[in-house]
């Protein structure tokens, strides 16, 4: 029973920060399923994965509710996102355990570096609600009280930047929310805001495509993926309606500490250290 | 797009519900039948005669399909949105995502 209890706890973890920050938690539930509850990596992956579309459906539905997803940019992405995640898909679940520790322990340790800077990134430029383009859109800042138009730049890089999430996904059992919030904001002068739903909305399709095949594979075991999926719809639902009110720097800093101190854990494992 | 985005959201807490309920269901089952064996391996082909025996595995894995399910269904009614706004290029966009899925459950299956 407390094990049930614990997984839940992941599951509420990862998908309030995962709903906060547009990612879909999988970073913090591997690797506290894997290091801390010892459940085997593929199952560990297949768990995250569901849980990943859980978070994905519990706060985009919020978000869109809100109109601050930008589903057509979304479904652009998402056509390379799904192409990437079907090779991972396959990819992944033929890969050691070794090899998949080491290859997302280095992958943290970048996301948590990222997520530390993250307040170096350039402002979008402002653009009347009118005049957003094919891919724009405007929502409605409840903070500032105004309408905040953006244009969508550098497509074709964003399209590759979606194909690798989708990919890492696949491999990883994650949502690729990691690289495609940064890829938005930096690189395509989205919104945080609109960026962050925007990915919640996308990470959904491109844990699918990859859960699909570890369900198939009979990879799924329902003792730990149903407490884990449950934990992460109640975080969420919180951390969706959390998001407007907490100020999305000092959640990112506290992210991405905890984000590096369990990669530098699964670095570990992967070389055989145990740290516990 | 405001009202694409509101039925959008609709399907998701549809989808989300359903596969809520029946994990709670599966739940509620596993508590009422203490010293039942757990399953640890979802099987779609044991739904039927879980459910019927009113065994909470074909709950768990029900409800998980139903998760698994909302996404595609969700893509499935943007599909259907943009072709009512007559916004061509992202319906197409939604269709070409629909056949990757299709296509990423075929070959899982087949594998």
């Amino acid at each position: 029973m407390m094990h049930v209890i614990i997984l839940a706890l992941v599951g509420f973890v990862g998908g309030t920060f995962g709903s906060m920050v547009g990612l879909g938690g999988g970073l913090f539930i591997i690797p506290a399923l894997v290091l801390f509850l010892k459940v085997p990596v593929h199952n560990a992956i297949a768990a995250s994965l569901l849980g990943v579309v859980a978070t994905s459906t519990t706060a985009s539905a919020a978000y869109l509710r809100q109109d601050l997803t930008n589903v057509r940019l979304g479904i652009s992405l998402e056509t390379m996102t799904v192409s990437g995640a079907l090779v991972g898909g396959f990819v992944g679940s033929g890969l050691g355990k070794s090899t998949l520790s080491a290859i997302f322990g280095g992958m943290m340790v970048c996301v948590a570096i990222y997520m530390g800077v993250r307040q170096r990134v350039v402002r979008p430029p402002v653009v009347e609600s009118g005049d957003t383009g094919l891919l724009g859109d405007s929502y409605h800042d409840h903070a500032s009280g105004e309408a905040v138009g953006y244009r969508v730049r550098r497509l074709p890089f964003g399209l590759g930047a979606s194909l690798v999430a989708g990919l890492v996904s696949g491999l990883l059992g994650v949502g690729g929310g990691f690289l495609k919030v940064p890829v938005m904001v930096m690189v395509m002068t989205v919104p945080v805001r609109a960026a962050v739903a925007t990915s919640s909305f996308m990470i959904g399709v491109t844990a699918c495509a990859s859960a699909a095949v570890y369900f198939t594979k009979g990879l799924v075991d329902p003792v730990v993926a149903v407490p884990v999926v449950l934990g992460v719809v109640v975080g969420a639902y919180l951390g969706s309606k959390l998001s407007l009110r907490v100020k999305s720097s000092v959640l990112t800093v506290v992210l991405a500490v905890v984000l590096f101190a369990l990669a530098v854990q699964m670095l570990l494992s992967s070389v055989g250290i145990s740290v516990r | 797009m405001s009202k694409l985005n509101h039925y959008t959201a609709r399907v998701l807490t549809g989808g989300l519900l359903l596969a809520v309920t029946l994990l709670l269901a599966g739940i509620v089952l596993t508590v009422a039948r203490p010293g039942i064996e757990a399953v640890h391996m979802a099987s779609v082909s044991r739904i039927p005669g879980d459910i019927a025996a009113w065994r909470p595995g074909g709950f768990f894995t029900l409800g998980l399909l139903v998760l698994l399910a909302t996404p595609i269904l969700r893509v499935a009614a943007l599909f259907t949105g943009f072709l009512r706004n007559r916004m061509w290029l992202f319906s197409a966009c939604s269709f070409l995502v629909l056949v990757l899925l299709g296509l990423s459950l075929y070959l899982g299956v087949a594998a």
